[in-house]
């Protein structure tokens, strides 16, 4: 049987009029790094919020360990940990001082604080940096802090919302290093992202939310295939291209967008597309000056499944 | 409640540890009401005995203010502030913990303040036991009004300023420099609903044996303030969960 860590069903959040999540049904499964993958806007940073108890949820439920977050918030607490989208520990404060407030905030016995705390700084790397203020670090260190200060308590399900945001290659890389250790050693992980490929990159399961609605939800292997049969044309026209507005209503052709003075073409079935290219030039006098055919990439992937949510 | 109190505990002293040296609090909160005292002190006599406790209840009232005012507006800004809650415990242990912060840092600036009245003045109190218990519900009760105040702020930069908009006039208005009793009449109702008023006449008695209002009253007052402050930030802050 199936152990979920946090179901959530039709999960609602209104400002105002404006409906920031749309009745967004998930569970995460115990043991899993899942992923919450969607352009800046689609409401992740919201659904985390309403997950850990820092924004009221206006329609729905969520359980976290069985318990409801609403009613049984602080009890919920204890469980989870929150690395929220910027690094935003005490900017006065050391390291150190900073793990051990998280340390005695959460309960962590008094003995056990100044262990867990030593832990942390060697697992991520950072005990030289031990006495130094945390408003003198990099950004790269202070995100790592940042993470480190989540797991004093030990939760057993980490929120980490953009935890690379920001942050340059080799930064970017060890954070993952460090997200890939935690779960190894049966850390449930719940990740949000705008970035498909850390996506890919990290998590067992993925699902994709635009405009506060999940429009898919699988694994990397899974959305791929799904959209394996997904291909790119790319094509110039001569003199100069027609209305897109009218290629891009046309039959087989599922996106599109234009850069550098050639249309690439997001398309399902490229006979079909083919052909609807070929009558589009005729009708408009154009010839096609160049024309290519391949896979589409991930990015593209993603366009794809986001621009299919938003219709 | 042990762990309410734990909870508040832990957060004053990180408190205390992150803010105490930010310039706004050691300007406003201990240099602005000592060089005050002193320069109301210099010189001596019947005056400077019949003022020196109003100073005391100002230094208190300023150094609190300060201090939790800078913790809440400088945390909002910089978004440390939802930090504290996400960790699992009463929402009220947030209020309770920044005005404790702000209790302990106004203690501080007391003690600064009382040898600088000894110091120029030689005066020592009638009531020790009720000055001590008077400067610690002072130091309480302007931490909660300052909490309720710093949610009115959101730019760090123009903390004091607001701030000073509404403690400044208390100077003049609240029975320091000038008794309540000789205010124009109109002015009579504002000085008896500002929360510095009772502390500096409670301050008053213990230090020359009367004031102009019963001190049994002004320590209601104060207590009564106090835990009207500190629901009031309790509430806001619950308000502010969007």
């Amino acid at each position: 049987m199936t152990n979920y860590v946090c179901e959530v069903h039709g999960l609602t959040k209104f400002y105002g009029d404006f409906k920031a999540v749309d009745g967004v049904s998930f569970c995460v499964r115990e043991g899993e790094i899942f992923g919450f993958l969607g352009p800046n806007g689609a409401g992740k940073t919201t659904t985390v919020r309403m997950l850990t108890g820092l924004t009221r949820i206006s329609g729905g439920t969520a359980r976290i360990f069985g318990y409801d977050v609403v009613r049984d918030g602080r009890k919920v607490k204890r469980f989870i940990g929150l690395v929220p989208d910027t690094s935003n520990l005490y900017s006065e404060l050391t390291c150190w001082d900073n793990l051990i407030f998280h340390g005695e905030m959460y309960g962590v016995p008094r003995r056990l604080r100044a262990k867990r705390a030593e832990e942390l700084l060697e697992l991520f790397d950072l005990r030289r940096f031990r006495d130094v203020k945390f408003r003198n670090l990099s950004k790269g260190l202070k995100r790592r802090l940042t993470i480190a200060a989540a797991l004093m308590h030990e939760p057993k399900l980490l929120f980490l919302d953009e935890p690379t945001l920001g942050l340059d290659v080799l930064s970017r890389r060890k954070v993952w290093g460090l997200i890939r250790k935690l779960n190894r050693e049966g850390l449930t992980i719940f990740l949000t992202t705008h970035n498909i490929y850390e996506a890919f990159e990290l998590c067992d399961r993925i699902a994709v939310i635009n405009k506060g609605r999940i429009v898919a939800v699988g694994t990397p292997a899974e959305l791929r295939s799904r959209f394996s049969a997904t291909k790119v044309i790319e094509v110039s026209f001569s003199p100069s291209r027609g209305p897109l507005r009218e290629l891009a209503v046309m039959d087989g052709i599922a996106g599109l967008e234009e850069s550098g003075g050639r249309v690439k073409l997001i398309v399902q079935n490229p006979l079909t597309a083919l052909e609807a290219l070929t009558s589009y030039a005729r009708r408009h006098g154009l010839s096609i000056e160049l024309i290519s055919l391949r896979g589409a990439d991930a990015e593209e992937v993603f366009l794809n499944i986001i621009g299919g949510g938003s219709g | 409640m042990r762990s309410l109190l734990m909870h508040a505990y832990y957060i004053a002293k990180k408190d205390l540890k992150e803010y105490y040296m930010k310039p706004g609090t050691v300007s406003w909160g201990l240099l602005f009401p000592v060089v005050f005292t002193a320069a109301f002190l210099i010189k001596r006599g019947v005056y400077s005995a019949w003022v020196a406790p109003g100073l005391l209840a100002l230094s208190v009232f300023f150094s609190s203010t300060s201090m939790t005012g800078s913790s809440i507006v400088f945390e909002r800004r910089f978004g440390s502030f939802e930090r504290l809650l996400l960790f699992p415990m009463r929402l009220i242990a947030v209020a309770l913990g920044k005005s404790l912060g702000g209790t302990l840092f106004g203690l501080i600036s007391s003690v600064i303040s009382m040898t600088v009245i000894y110091l120029m003045t030689g005066a020592t109190p009638t009531y020790p036991g009720l000055l001590a218990a008077t400067v610690v519900l002072t130091a309480v009760q302007a931490s909660a009004f300052g909490a309720l105040l710093a949610f009115l702020v959101r730019d760090p930069s123009n903390i004091m300023t607001t701030f000073n908009l509404v403690r400044l006039p208390m100077i003049f208005l609240s029975g320091i420099i000038v008794p309540v009793t000789q205010l124009p009449l109109v002015l009579k109702p504002v000085a008896y609903a500002l929360p510095l008023t009772y502390s500096a006449e409670l301050m008053r008695y213990a230090y020359l044996g009367q004031s102009g209002t019963p001190p049994a009253l002004s320590a209601t007052v104060i207590v009564l303030q106090a835990a009207v402050f500190l629901l009031l930030t309790d509430y806001i802050i619950r308000k502010s969960i969007p």
